[in-house]
């Protein structure tokens, strides 16, 4: 207990879990004793959720929303890694470098020639996607690429391995856990943009097409419920990242503080 | 395990998972979307103006026209406005983005800020900031809002949250203008002599506003149905391709790419996917224009030229501001009413308020002459060379919102009706965004309005517009075509009861639709003779004139029904129908 005032201390998991279950329920107390003038109650906000789920279908469109999600993070990730790993080659530098600086475009006019240059909405959606995604990958996975020391290429060659080979090893595989890290912080970027696209086309729905309905009606309880079960869904995510990591690569924690 | 192992079995998991999620959800185990079914919606009614015409017709001086120097005193106000040609005379009345030495705010002792505000959400959202801020401060400066008259049912949705801060909206129950063709429903030429092809197909604009009211109320006078989800395809009903705003509308269709969507059949989902493409648009300018400069190929189908009073520019405030500034609001009306006269009776004060638009809405390619030019309309060839009609508006002066808001004689408010009507049918059809709305009569107080009309009495003030009605002017393009199952007592030209509720609502249908003629069709069943059959059917559609000319003489001048009699011709069922056919007189 006196644990969790002591600086860099390891509370044991029970003890931890515990406390985090505290603040949280303190928090909904809260809000639920004190309820801010403007902003939804708790009950209000419950009530909405039950009907989004019952007859304004939050399931089926959270799952489309996340299908889609999935395959733009697969198709981004397959293209940043092949961005990254060009890198090796001088020639493609300016590629990956351009790449990064493309963060800091805004999507306003863009998602028009996406329009022209495609055949349906639904291309057009993936494409902001994957092209929103892809630049915050590449930025996140270049740059785990630039921590590799000169220790670790040269303990590579000294085996004798040749600069391909040296290269798949110490960075390729050696960095695959630092990569997954990458996407599964960048991920989130999807997940703001996901509300944008569905907005764009809203044929196919969408949890951005309902959160837009609620929001445009001011629907406040809607809004705060549907932003819940995307920070929820936020969560579950990052926890799956980690139980991935700690699956296939248990060695990358071991440097770790304990 | 090997790491090549766990890959296995990790990707196998993952599609497992992928594939059994997939096959729950859409398989209806979980809670389904309530299924939406299309609808045909009773006709949409709108109130029609004209003035009694007793009004002797005198024309207003030109005044001074306002300085270019903020006048920086008076009680502040801000009032936030769309880009909209509506607002001339608002304008006019300023002298600038923020009210100027001589002009009509200045001597009304009002200091107006002008902001232009396109996104709806913000404005609801400053409203009730505004409303917070003058609880803590009440000399905080009030905010107006100016919105379409018949977006306001939607609008009042910010109600919620302003009885939260402890007040409510509150309408100026004062418009200066209103939209007069700019806002249309753009459709291939087809449509305009067979309505019925629009069914099965795609109409692009921004959900839930004005430019879709248009389309329903089109539909729904055409007897075709709609399908209110965005997200499915009836083959049955016109369909709508949801647009974030009305520019974006217009651009689904100049892009032209398609958008996948589940097929419906009877509100049932059939599970077959289908691609639509924007097949027409509702929308306004500039995005008609956008539309005929940069694709063409669509001409407009209806707009509010035909459907004259359905969208009013209509100001809200909160309660707490209103309530507090009785004389302040008296002085904007006041503003409004003389450069509304201005505006409407002299081009030099027109092309002045055209200026200060630009100024104002600050579009760098869109000069005084751009907002001029549409907000008296044109009419050019689009891309294919077919010739489209863009923009349209209208400023308004005292006497018209007199006639708006139903303080003439004999008068009926007009948007009383128009703000019931929409907000019916956008509840009826998306009855989950708005299960409600807020009734009219607890936002809108006349008393100021009436105070100005007891002040103004036997004063110079300009006529309302009246619409005139040629009764030779010969019907020249169908708008609508619909029977009226008006029944009537056999072998007589008197009514059944049943058939005064439906005349009611032909009544109210055709308040909206103010500039549009009438032409009445008679007939009757083939029993009996010819000759008297002939005389019975005359008779009948006569008598349907009469009674909307005895209910509204403001809304049917002489000239505006036309009577057509065809006896036992063509008898259009076994039992008497005379289709009321509101058609335009071009």
């Amino acid at each position: 207990m006196k644990n969790l005032f002591i600086p860099n201390a390891q509370p044991r998991q029970p003890v931890f879990l515990t406390m985090v279950a505290c603040q949280a329920l303190v928090l909904l107390v809260l809000w639920l004793l004190y309820p801010l003038k403007l902003f939804p109650t708790l009950g209000e906000v419950l009530t909405a959720f039950q009907d989004l789920v019952r007859t304004q279908g939050l399931i089926q469109e959270l799952w489309a929303s996340l299908a889609t999600a999935i395959q733009a993070v697969g198709i981004a990730t397959v293209l940043a890694l092949f961005i990254s790993y060009l890198t090796a080659l001088p020639f493609f530098r300016p590629l990956a470098y351009a790449a990064t600086k493309l963060r800091y475009l805004t999507l306003t006019g863009l998602t028009f020639f996406m329009a022209l240059m495609l055949s349906s909405g639904h291309q057009v959606k993936l494409s902001v996607l994957v092209f929103g995604a892809t630049v915050y990958f590449v930025t996140g996975m270049t740059s785990v690429i630039l921590t590799t020391t000169q220790e670790e290429m040269d303990h590579a060659r000294t085996l004798g391995m040749s600069e391909w080979r040296s290269f798949f090893e110490v960075i390729v595989l050696g960095k695959l856990d630092d990569m997954l890290e990458v996407v599964r912080q960048n991920f989130a970027i999807i997940w703001t943009m996901i509300t944008l696209v569905e907005t764009l086309y809203q044929s196919e729905g969408g949890i951005g097409l309902l959160l837009y309905k609620q929001n445009r009606y001011l629907h406040l309880a809607g809004v705060v419920s549907i932003q819940l079960v995307i920070l929820a869904v936020g969560a579950l995510q990052d926890y799956l990242f980690v139980l991935l990591r700690r699956v296939f690569f248990p060695y990358s924690e071991l440097t770790t503080a304990r | 395990m090997t790491t090549r192992g766990k890959i296995v079995i990790g990707l196998l998991l993952v599609i497992g998972l992928y594939f059994g999620i997939n096959k729950v959800v859409s398989s209806g185990a979980v809670f389904k979307k309530a299924d939406t079914q299309s609808v045909l919606l009773n006709s949409i009614e709108l109130p029609t103006t004209a003035s009694n015409g007793n009004r002797a017709n005198i024309a207003v001086p030109l005044a001074d026209l306002p300085g270019t120097t903020p006048a920086e005193k008076g009680t502040p106000i801000t009032w936030e406005v769309m880009a909209w040609n509506s607002q001339m005379a608002g304008m006019l009345a300023n002298g600038g983005p923020r009210t100027t030495q001589g002009s009509a705010m200045a001597a009304n002792g009002v200091d107006l800020q002008i902001m232009r505000q396109d996104d709806v959400t913000k404005m609801q959202a400053d409203l009730v900031k505004n409303a917070a801020d003058l609880d803590a401060n009440p000399s905080t400066p009030g905010l107006i809002v100016s919105i379409m008259g018949d977006g306001l049912p939607g609008f009042s949705a910010v109600q919620e949250q302003l009885k939260k801060v402890g007040t409510q909206l509150q309408i100026i129950p004062y418009s200066v203008g209103k939209s007069f063709g700019e806002d249309k429903l753009m459709g291939p030429k087809e449509w305009l002599d067979n309505p019925k092809l629009a069914v099965g197909k795609t109409i692009a604009c921004y959900l839930r506003d004005g430019d879709q009211n248009i389309a329903l109320k089109w539909c729904a006078d055409n007897g075709l149905k709609v399908n209110p989800d965005e997200t499915t395809y009836d083959p049955e009903a016109v369909n709508f391709l949801s647009a974030s705003d009305f520019l974006v509308a217009a651009e689904k269709y100049i892009v032209g790419k398609p958008e996948q969507r589940t097929k419906v059949v009877n509100g049932k989902n059939t599970g077959v996917k289908i691609d639509v493409v924007a097949d027409a648009v509702a929308t306004w300018t500039p995005g008609d224009v956008n539309i005929a400069k940069q694709k063409g190929g669509l001409v407009s189908i209806v707009s509010t030229k035909d459907y004259s009073n359905q969208m009013p520019n209509i100001m809200v405030t909160t309660k707490r501001w209103y309530d507090a500034h009785q004389k302040e609001v008296a002085g904007l009306m006041t503003a409004f009413a003389v450069a509304g006269d201005q505006v409407k009776s002299h081009p030099e004060a027109l092309k002045r308020a055209a200026d200060i638009s630009a100024d104002v809405y600050a579009d760098k390619d869109k000069n005084g002459a751009y907002w001029l030019k549409y907000y008296k309309g044109v009419s050019e060839a689009d891309r294919t060379g077919e010739v489209v009609e863009l923009g349209g508006s209208k400023a308004f002066n005292f006497a018209d919102n007199l006639a708006l808001f139903g303080l003439e004689e004999g008068g009926t408010n007009i948007y009383a009706s128009v703000y019931k009507t929409f907000g019916d049918v956008q509840s009826k059809l998306y009855p989950k965004e708005l299960p409600s709305y807020v009734p009219l009569d607890q936002m809108l107080d006349l008393s100021l309005l009436k105070n100005m009309q007891a002040q103004y009495k036997g004063k110079a003030v300009a006529p309302a517009d009246q619409q005139k009605f040629a009764a030779d002017d010969e019907i020249r393009r169908n708008v609508s075509k619909r029977a009226w199952n008006i029944e009537f007592n056999t072998g007589q030209s008197s009514f059944t009861p049943a058939a005064e509720r439906e005349l009611s609502q032909l009544f109210d249908d055709l308040i909206v639709a103010g500039n549009l003629k009438v032409a009445v069709h008679g007939h009757t069943d083939n029993v009996g003779d010819p000759q008297k059959n002939q005389q019975l059917s005359e008779d009948r559609a006569m008598a349907v004139r009469e009674w909307l000319q005895q209910k509204s003489t403001s809304a049917f001048p002489e000239g505006r029904v036309q009577v057509y009699a065809h006896g036992a011709t063509e008898p259009v069922e076994s039992n008497a129908t005379p289709p009321a056919k509101p058609r335009t007189a071009g």
